[in-house]
């Protein structure tokens, strides 16, 4: 009988031995296996990438293929970027900066803009795609999707409802790989729900579902974790509190999760992905955070089905925090894979400075990080995803 | 004899016998397999690859084998390891790919990935034509087709 390590030997030698012999049928490359030129091409940058689509219909095909798109994303987890959105009058722009920063200054990467009407929001960065919701023509709000890392967009069917206020989440189905948007809405007393798949198969459309969670006042900043999408609403059964309303992307069913009892969770609370899992940011009471802020904390939520969510920390701000936050008026963008809270203001300020705050819950130290090459921008809002991956594919294969 | 101490001859494909630590040829994760297998016989011959692209792949090794044997310091041996490694990739580009294949081949990882980044690093800055010149790709597009791709991707075209 064959041992484990044969077999994987054997393996290994076939598989060189199927490498060589499946070489890209052109050039030079005769000689070079197609498993290398994938590992060439994901060493590239998004500009490289680009540019190489060009190079001839093969090669455009590699950098087409589920499993070259799969890799480039994989590898580009290793260095996530923040992505801030900025919008200004049509507009949105976007840039990003690495996410992992020391303190001191760094220039904010221009990726690109795009055009929005009015009340442009971003709904949402998911694996490498980010989306904003605009009012467009007719008074009707259109989702915008868009990838920077191919520096393409495209705008969505309008949502189907005479309200203009609406709230739109981006959502991301792992098992079928799958892209949705969630609309909810309330005309004439009554709420409706719709989502609509992207992809481009078939037409995209919107297609009513049924919730049976009554809930209204819902709140625009959600997030989608492992396929499931949370946001904050009220709900209209007993106990009448802000929860948090669950979509799962995949089988399009609603949950509700109420908060522990000690949790001063409001309507503008922060739901944050800590480490695969919901999180919530709650800063004695409100929204913001300052340099007089005394406490925050950040609850993880334990078991959805029973309600239950542990205090992972109570934060007491170190000494210095008031001196490095100064005046500024905070908000919580999340937590990073290395334990650090990352928050931002909302606008850009008049004169400019923009600072990142990262404060860190294990040495609980607080550092900030100056972003410069936004000025033109003051006044802006602005609002940052963190964990932004690099995705090359094209639009047209989402 | 210590199992270090241990030599091994590897065969190139013109039949030059390199005599190697076991060490170093354990490097070669397709020796290390075969060893593990237990082939006893001292010289493996490496019928894919010549004498000049293996007396480079064994040079890295042996290299990355000494490195990895020193205690201590491991800074500075890092930094070393990784002048080497920029020295030794520098070479021009039709070794660069012989490199490549025989590290794949041999399943060393360490040389596979410097050697691909190295491809990568070159032609990352040329143009289209440069690229389909150095893998020697027949353009297929015709001029339509090609200024359609050209133009959906034109911001990765200017500077």
């Amino acid at each position: 009988m064959k041992t484990r390590r044969q077999h994987a030997a054997e393996d290994a030698l076939t598989k060189s031995r199927r490498k060589t012999q499946s070489p890209v049928s052109v050039g030079i490359s005769e000689t070079i296996p197609f498993d290398l030129i994938i590992e060439i091409l994901l060493r590239l940058p998004l500009k490289s990438i680009a540019r190489c689509r060009s190079i001839s219909k093969s090669w455009a095909s590699i950098l087409r293929r589920e499993d070259f798109t799969e890799l480039f994303i994989t590898r580009s987890r290793a260095r996530p970027q923040i992505l801030i959105s900025c919008v200004e009058n049509n507009e949105s722009l976007l840039f990003s900066i690495p996410q992992v920063q020391k303190p001191g200054v760094i220039a904010a990467n221009y990726i690109m803009r795009l055009p929005c009407t009015h009340y442009s929001k971003n709904i949402g960065s998911l694996r490498g795609l980010v989306c904003f919701t605009h009012i467009g023509k007719n008074h009707k709000t259109e989702p915008v999707i868009c990838n920077p890392s191919t520096r393409q967009f495209l705008t969505l069917p309008h949502v189907k409802t005479k309200n203009v206020i609406v709230a739109s989440f981006l959502g991301f189905d792992p098992i079928d790989k799958q892209f949705k948007i969630l609309s909810t809405t309330t005309h004439r007393n009554c709420e409706e729900y719709q989502v609509m798949t992207l992809g481009t198969k078939k037409k995209m459309s919107w297609r009513m579902i049924k919730c049976c969670i009554s809930h209204s006042y819902v709140q625009h900043d959600g997030i989608c974790v492992n396929g499931v999408i949370y946001y904050l609403a009220g709900v209209s059964r007993p106990p009448r509190a802000i929860s948090i309303i669950c979509f799962d992307v995949r089988s399009e069913k609603f949950k509700v999760i109420n908060k522990a009892k000690e949790m001063l969770l409001w309507s503008l609370s922060t739901l944050v992905n800590y480490k695969g899992t919901l999180g919530a940011l709650l800063s004695e009471g409100y929204a913001e955070v300052t340099g007089e802020t005394k406490c925050f904390e950040l609850w993880v939520l334990v078991d959805a089905d029973k309600h239950e969510w542990s205090k992972h920390i109570s934060i007491s701000p170190p000494p210095l925090w008031k001196n490095i936050v100064t005046e500024d008026s905070l908000y919580f963008v999340g937590v990073t894979g290395t334990d650090e809270i990352v928050l931002s203001p909302r606008y850009l300020s008049e004169p400019y400075s923009f600072y990142v705050y990262y404060y860190n819950i294990e040495s609980n130290t607080i550092r900030r990080v100056e972003i410069q090459g936004m000025d033109s921008f003051r006044h802006c809002k602005i609002r940052l995803s963190l964990n932004h991956v690099e995705d090359v594919k094209l639009l047209q294969y989402i | 004899m210590s199992e270090s101490n241990k030599k091994i001859s590897l065969i190139s494909s013109e039949g030059e016998a390199f005599e190697v630590s076991e060490a170093v040829a354990r490097e070669f994760e397709i020796v290390a397999h075969m060893l593990e297998d237990g082939c006893s016989g001292s010289s493996i011959p490496i019928t894919t690859v010549d004498s000049n692209i293996l007396g480079k792949v064994i040079e890295y090794c042996t290299k990355h084998v000494e490195v990895g044997n020193v205690e201590g310091n491991s800074e500075k041996a890092e930094k070393d390891l990784e002048e080497f490694d920029k020295r030794f990739i520098a070479v021009e580009m039709n070794t660069l790919f012989s490199l490549i294949l025989a590290a794949n081949y041999l399943n060393v990882k360490g040389l596979l990935n410097i050697g691909c980044q190295k491809v990568a690093d070159t032609i990352k800055d040329m143009k289209p034509e440069e690229v389909r010149s150095i893998f020697n790709i027949e353009n297929d597009y015709t001029p339509a087709e090609e200024e359609v791709v050209r133009k959906e991707n034109e911001w990765a075209f200017q500077p």
